[in-house]
């Protein structure tokens, strides 16, 4: 079997190598320009938006061409030019499903001004894509400036993962609406304080199955509250937390935890009975790091594990 | 639904091309396809050829050749593999990529798409229009004025 398959390459390879050119007319046909739009968008949308906004010049069947593509990954640096071209990519998107879009704030050399890129403009950016019915957002805004969400992005149906880097602020809103019935994966990195909305905004998100979490808190002492009936991998990091911290987990799917954190109280609502693998990092002066595995752990094990990860955080933490 | 997969291994479908050229494949390569799939789950007679109307034998030949290779993928490391398919597209003039570009887009074999596609798109990246232009023999069929008018509609697209 092995041997014909082989076989079979070298005739192939012999076989286009060897073959005679086909007749000139042919080989000058523009067939690219003649493959169905939807192939050709597949194609520029594996490109930098820069590339493919290239192609407009081409000719006339490829003036458009590029607004249709469904991947879109921009860096802004803190140059006007800069955000006024992104505004202007944005409006020209005519796609209707927009399967990925990457925003990344870069700092430019004379570092980052937050006055350059203002909320009006990354809020109107943001809304240019959920309007095209975005289903993975991922931002990094960088650790410089504060980086407010806007409320719609949380009543974004399409949307199936969502991911956030920055000091993020959450609308300062009561009662923020969230519909986000196709969120599977949620990424928030980092908060500084525990928004009112986010119990609300991950208990609500009925597909939600992975969930990573950054805070770094460092006022008062807060509670956390992580109810997901179908999360099957949380990971929660605390940076400089000074206060204790509560966080109650009611995830009975978890099969990974991933906890790097040395003063927070865990506690687990229902025994996770489907968890494998659970890291416990014991950030500590000493950087004590503790790694517990299992197969499929029976209920009562892991009634103990989530028990003496505050039990092992007082030993360890000295 | 049961009583078919446990056959599917000796179990041998006939495909013919549009130019009437007939391939004896295992029914798991050709399942690749999923317009295919499709098909055979219509189908009452299994052993009766069924048509690939819009792909030649020539085109047909290598499909089938990438769906037995990634029917069997168990033998070869994931590594391996990515590296067969890179030379199984590098091996192949503008033409034929366009015709299995527009064969595996019917057939939907999305493997074969995507490879076919990057592979594409790879010619396009880092390249001057003039020279995509010329390597894909696209006419330029804009007035110079129309032309210098997009570019100053996308100055950005081109500055480099």
């Amino acid at each position: 079997m092995e041997k014909l398959r082989r076989g079979d390459c070298k005739i192939m390879k012999y076989y286009v190598r060897k073959r005679p050119r086909r007749s000139i007319e042919e080989e000058e046909q523009d067939r690219l320009s003649s493959l169905p739009d939807a192939i050709l968008t597949d194609i520029l949308s594996r490109l930098s938006i820069h590339s493919a906004a290239t192609t407009s010049v081409l000719s006339h069947h490829w003036r458009r061409l590029w607004t249709t593509v469904t991947r879109v990954d921009l860096k802004v640096y803190n140059r006007p030019q800069s955000t006024a071209k992104i505004s202007y990519i944005l409006r020209q998107l005519t796609c209707r499903k927009l399967r990925h879009f990457c925003l990344t704030l870069e700092e430019s050399e004379e570092g980052f001004n937050s006055s350059a890129i203002c909320v009006s403009e990354s809020d109107s950016w943001l809304h240019q894509v959920c309007s095209r019915n975005a289903e993975n957002i991922s931002v990094n805004a960088g650790y410089d400036v504060s980086f407010s969400l806007p409320a719609f992005l949380f009543n974004s149906q399409s949307l199936v993962t969502l991911e956030l880097l920055g000091l993020l602020e959450f609308p300062k809103i009561k009662g923020l609406c969230v519909n986000l019935p196709n969120l599977n994966k949620l990424s928030l990195d980092q908060l500084d304080d525990v928004p009112l909305c986010l119990e609300t905004l991950i208990e609500s998100c009925s597909l939600l199955e992975y969930l990573d979490l950054v805070f770094n808190l460092n006022m008062s002492s807060h509670v956390v509250n992580i109810i997901a009936s179908n999360l099957k991998s949380l990971s929660v990091r605390m940076l400089d937390s000074t206060r204790a911290t509560t966080v109650y987990i009611d995830a009975p799917k978890l099969v990974n935890l991933n906890i790097e954190d040395w003063c927070s109280m865990y506690y687990f609502l229902r025994n996770p009975s489907t968890l494998v693998k659970a890291c416990i990092g014991l950030k500590s002066v000493d950087g004590y790091f503790m790694e517990l595995e299992g197969q499929e752990e029976d209920e009562q094990d892991y009634g103990l594990t989530a028990h003496y990860l505050d039990h092992e955080k007082n030993i360890f933490a000295r | 639904m049961a009583s078919t997969s446990t056959s599917t291994l000796s179990r041998k479908l006939i495909l013919k091309s549009s130019d009437g050229e007939k391939f004896e494949v295992d029914e798991n390569v050709a399942m690749q396809s999923q317009t295919i799939k499709h098909m055979i789950e219509d189908l009452d007679d299994i052993n009766s050829p069924i048509p690939v109307s819009i792909v030649t034998g020539t085109i047909l030949s290598k499909v089938i050749e990438y769906c037995k290779k990634h029917a069997t993928e168990d033998s070869d490391s994931d590594e391996q593999l990515k590296q067969w398919d890179k030379e199984y597209a590098n091996n192949m003039d503008l033409n034929t990529l366009y015709y299995l570009l527009l064969a595996a887009n019917y057939m939907e074999i999305k493997g074969l798409l995507e490879l076919i596609t990057q592979c594409v798109a790879d010619m396009i990246k880092g390249k001057s229009p003039e020279e995509i232009r010329a390597h894909f023999n696209i006419k330029n069929d804009f007035t110079p004025q129309e032309e210098a008018n997009i570019r100053n509609e996308n100055p950005w697209a081109f500055e480099n």
